[in-house]
């Protein structure tokens, strides 16, 4: 049989034998990088231990802890980090999937707040466990069956830019800010995810469900801005969509650092103050590497990483006295509503929310 | 290896591909949702929100694919004129800048606008205006294509008794109408799954409160249910495409004809100016807003594994994606299932190739792949698997004499891809597989769930540090990510047009 070799149509394949030839050369450099991304080890020396983490915490602030812990403890930490579209919710969904499939590949949750914690507690998904040197944190910031513990507060608060928004035309109690002359100016982050969802919850806890449903039909009503996050809320309010934002006190200082002019205040809930947020830390039952995951949570639930996170950009509070006294912090004025009691109410608000706000 | 192994594994791998790429993912979140047997969060209804997003969602992609169709106007206008003899330097040139535009990712290009543009800008306006001028190279390429193929006779014609422009507005543009609607609804697909430009601008549409959606609750129903709308809106657009497709393919001249002014000057310098307004005049501020390069150095040190990885898993990416367009051209038996389903994959948005990637493999029979960045890999190509089936068959037309020759002269299926197709298609290959890998490393939707621990994906930490306002790192990666094109848009420039002349010298040869 005669081959393609002898026949004349090989002319145009040997112009352009270059291209097949390139693109092996790519092919095995491309094929080369993600490999290049992987952690590499000598073959005489066994695989450092690992432990696989979950968390909402800031990407970068997160970074810094876990490398001062990988070089301290010599244990390597993988990481997968929420995404903003998640809202930590991405990730526990993430968490219930893979233990449904008895298979829990994470070690540890780290997360920016602590109802949805709470909520996986309840659910039989973490392992009791109590973090060393965390006598010092206040008995309700420790789960009674120490299946988590909660440090590291943000709180909700109302944005504005004082510029545009003067100090005494704002209102004093969440409540207050679904009167239509409010409504209208506000924005707020969608509720059925984040941290509203827990703030509207806590609403539902506190004032009980018809003010709360009253709350929101009245803040539809007035016509607020629903965005899809609270980074979001202050945009809009950075370029004038917004007059007010209701957001997490983080949100606020970021926008400051980076040169805006916007102010907070702690609205009033009821018993005080608002909801605080705390950072939360759990160990996941049945993870891959129980030891190493005590390891870590013994460290990123220590007075030192809560100081770091009380010195990072999100300016997190201490629920450690001492520690907020030796920085000079002062601890928000809080609604003394029960964690546990917010986290009872999720389902209810989220309803809430699909049939008045959200429909 | 001998060649009868090769043959026996070949079928093998392509139905392996096909299957973990398309069929296994589609089965796993058919089979999920049933499984699972719960009504949506909502109930079995859409709410009047939810419609009007989807409205919104719908009116702001038609808006956006048009002005990027008028945007590529000129541009299809200055191609046509580039003379034959001025080719190969003058169009490796404009490839390249269009090459430049298309592979810079939709967030870069709109966190650069939001450096141009007046702060109050209507974010509508800002985020189709963004999309047009990411995306107008698109239809460009298309409508010259189709013009040097379908309308360059009449429009010379025309041109005896009229001026160029009037006989390219009132002769080849009308005859174009098949290719422009097929741009239309290429574009409208596209902008309507699309999450980062919205997002980036403020805005809600139906792609941003999909990915909460999804994110927000473990049952799969509750992404499924939201989501067919935005299905159903991209299938009748894939739909209409595919019939633009077939009509455009008909009614093909395969002729270039001779050009009665044919000129360099004016159409590159015209080609260049649309460039230099949509690409490298914002590409340039956001470049010049890095504070400095002590910043822009800590960003890449901290970020450069994860972008590197990231690099690797979108190349990859691409590779299978091509991998799946050869099996496609190849495989006659595969060829229908999965090009069905490798188009309904990218009718779902993002969020919902993520969930069934995840149904599919979260399992410990995959843990290989779940656990590390193979999974990513997957959930890349499959959102992507469309554009090499598309390309697929856009490169079917090109066989030509070669191959029946060769299957004349009794070469196998094999032997004739790789030493008569393959050759004559690599060009077009690469270009695709770098825009698969643009793609891939500007996505953001798909990886919502599909995530690892071996790294963070450029994307998210560029959107976390959108967020987070820490401009120095977003801007640094952002610029990076334009930088990592380059090999990409230098590949365009070489091989898109000797591929061409090949074919052509080829035709001429065995003619």
């Amino acid at each position: 049989m005669t081959t393609m070799r002898n026949r004349n149509h090989r002319q145009p394949r040997t112009e352009v034998h270059a291209y097949p030839v390139g693109m092996v050369a790519i092919l095995i450099a491309l094929i080369g990088l993600p490999g290049y991304g992987c952690r590499r080890y000598p073959n005489d020396e066994a695989p450092p231990r690992e432990v696989v983490l979950y968390t909402s915490v800031d990407e970068g602030f997160a970074r810094l802890v876990l490398a001062a812990f990988e070089k301290n403890s010599g244990v390597n930490v993988s990481v997968v980090f929420d995404s903003e579209a998640g809202k930590t919710t991405g990730l526990v969904n993430r968490i219930i999937r893979e233990a449904q499939s008895g298979r829990p590949r994470a070690d540890v949750f780290w997360s920016g707040e602590l109802f949805n914690t709470i909520l996986l507690a309840r659910r039989g998904f973490l392992e009791r466990y109590e973090p060393a040197s965390t006598a010092d944190i206040p008995e309700r910031f420790r789960d009674p069956d120490r299946r988590w513990t909660a440090l590291a507060v943000r709180a909700r608060v109302l944005a504005f830019d004082p510029g545009q928004t003067s100090a005494g035309d704002l209102p004093a109690k969440w409540e207050e800010l679904a009167q239509p002359h409010f409504a209208a100016r506000t924005a707020i982050a969608n509720p059925l995810f984040g941290t509203t969802r827990s703030h509207v919850a806590a609403m539902f806890a506190v004032w009980g469900p018809e003010r709360a449903r009253a709350w929101l039909t009245a803040v539809r009503d007035g016509g607020a801005i629903v965005a899809d996050s609270n980074s979001a809320t202050v945009r809009a309010l950075s370029d004038g969509r917004a007059a007010l934002a209701a957001t997490d006190s983080d949100d606020v200082w970021v926008a400051q650092r980076a040169g805006q002019r916007l102010d907070l205040r702690y609205l009033d809930m009821g018993h005080g103050g608002t909801l605080l947020i705390p950072c939360s830390l759990a160990i996941i039952r049945g993870g891959p590497n129980p030891n190493e995951a005590g390891s870590l949570v013994d460290y990123l639930a220590s007075a030192e990483v809560e100081r770091m996170l009380a010195e990072s950009d999100s300016r997190n509070v201490p629920v450690r006295a001492p520690l907020r006294e030796a920085l000079g912090m002062e601890w928000p004025p809080e609604s003394a509503v029960d964690f546990e009691r917010v986290a009872d109410a999720m389902d209810e608000a989220t309803a809430a929310v699909r049939e008045i706000l959200i429909r | 290896m001998t060649v009868a192994p090769v043959r026996k594994l070949v079928p093998m791998a392509a139905w392996l591909i096909a299957a973990m790429l398309l069929f296994w993912p589609l089965a796993a979140l058919l089979t999920r949702t049933v499984m699972e047997a719960t009504a949506p969060a909502g109930g079995f209804t859409y709410s009047t929100r939810q419609l009007g997003l989807l409205w919104r969602s719908v009116w702001l992609s038609l808006a956006a694919a048009v002005a990027c169709v008028l945007l590529a106007v000129p541009a299809v206008y200055a191609l046509g004129h580039l003379p034959n003899a001025a080719r190969p330097r003058a169009l490796r040139l404009t490839l390249a800048a269009l090459a430049a535009a298309l592979l810079c990712p939709p967030m870069v290009c709109v966190f650069a606008w939001q450096r141009l543009l007046p702060s109050g800008t209507n974010a509508y306006a800002e985020c189709a205006a963004v999309w047009a001028m990411w995306a107008w190279p698109v239809p460009a390429l298309i409508l010259s294509a189709a013009w040097r193929t379908s309308g360059r006779s009449s429009y010379e014609a025309a041109r005896l008794e009229a001026t160029p422009t009037r006989a390219f507005l009132h002769v080849a543009l009308p005859i174009l109408r098949g290719p422009i609607a097929l741009c239309l609804l290429i574009l409208f697909v596209i902008f309507v799954a699309e999450y980062t430009v919205p997002h980036a601008c403020g805005l809600l549409v139906y792609a941003t409160e999909l990915l909460g959606w999804s994110a927000g609750s473990p049952a799969t129903l509750d992404t499924v249910w939201p989501a067919l709308p935005l299905v159903a809106v991209a299938v009748a657009g894939v739909i209409g495409a595919a019939v633009q497709w077939r009509s455009g393919t008909r009614t093909t001249e395969h002729r270039i004809g001779p050009e009665a002014s044919p000129s360099t000057g004016w159409p590159l310098v015209l080609i260049a100016s649309i460039v230099t307004v949509t690409w490298l005049l914002p590409i340039g501020a956001l470049a010049a807003s890095i504070s400095s390069l002590a910043a822009a150095g800590d960003a890449i040190r901290i970020y450069g594994r994860d972008m590197l990885a990231s690099f690797g898993v979108a190349a990859l990416s691409a590779l299978v994606v091509i991998a799946l367009g050869l099996i496609v051209l190849t495989r006659p038996r595969l060829r229908t299932p999965a090009l069905i389903a490798a188009l309904a994959l990218g009718a779902f948005p993002g969020a919902l190739v993520g969930e069934a990637v995840m149904a599919a493999y979260n399992y410990e029979l995959f843990k290989a792949l779940y656990d590390h960045w193979p999974i990513m890999v997957l959930g890349y190509a499959a959102r992507f698997a469309w554009i090499g089936c598309v390309i697929a068959l856009s490169l079917e037309h090109r066989l030509g004499r070669l191959s029946d020759q060769a299957r004349t002269d009794g070469a196998g299926p094999l032997r004739e891809l790789v030493h008569v197709n393959l050759p004559m298609w690599s060009p077009t290959l690469l270009f695709a597989a770098a825009a698969v890998t643009a793609l891939a490393l500007g996505d953001v939707a798909t990886t919502t769930l599909i995530r690892v621990p071996d790294f963070n994906p450029v994307a998210h930490v560029i959107i976390e540090k959108f967020h987070r306002r820490e401009d120095d790192t977003l801007v640094s990666l952002s610029v990076a990510l334009v930088v990592a094109a380059f090999p990409a848009v230098l590949l365009a420039a070489a091989a898109v047009l000797p591929g061409t002349d090949h074919q052509h010298r080829g035709q001429r040869v065995n003619g």
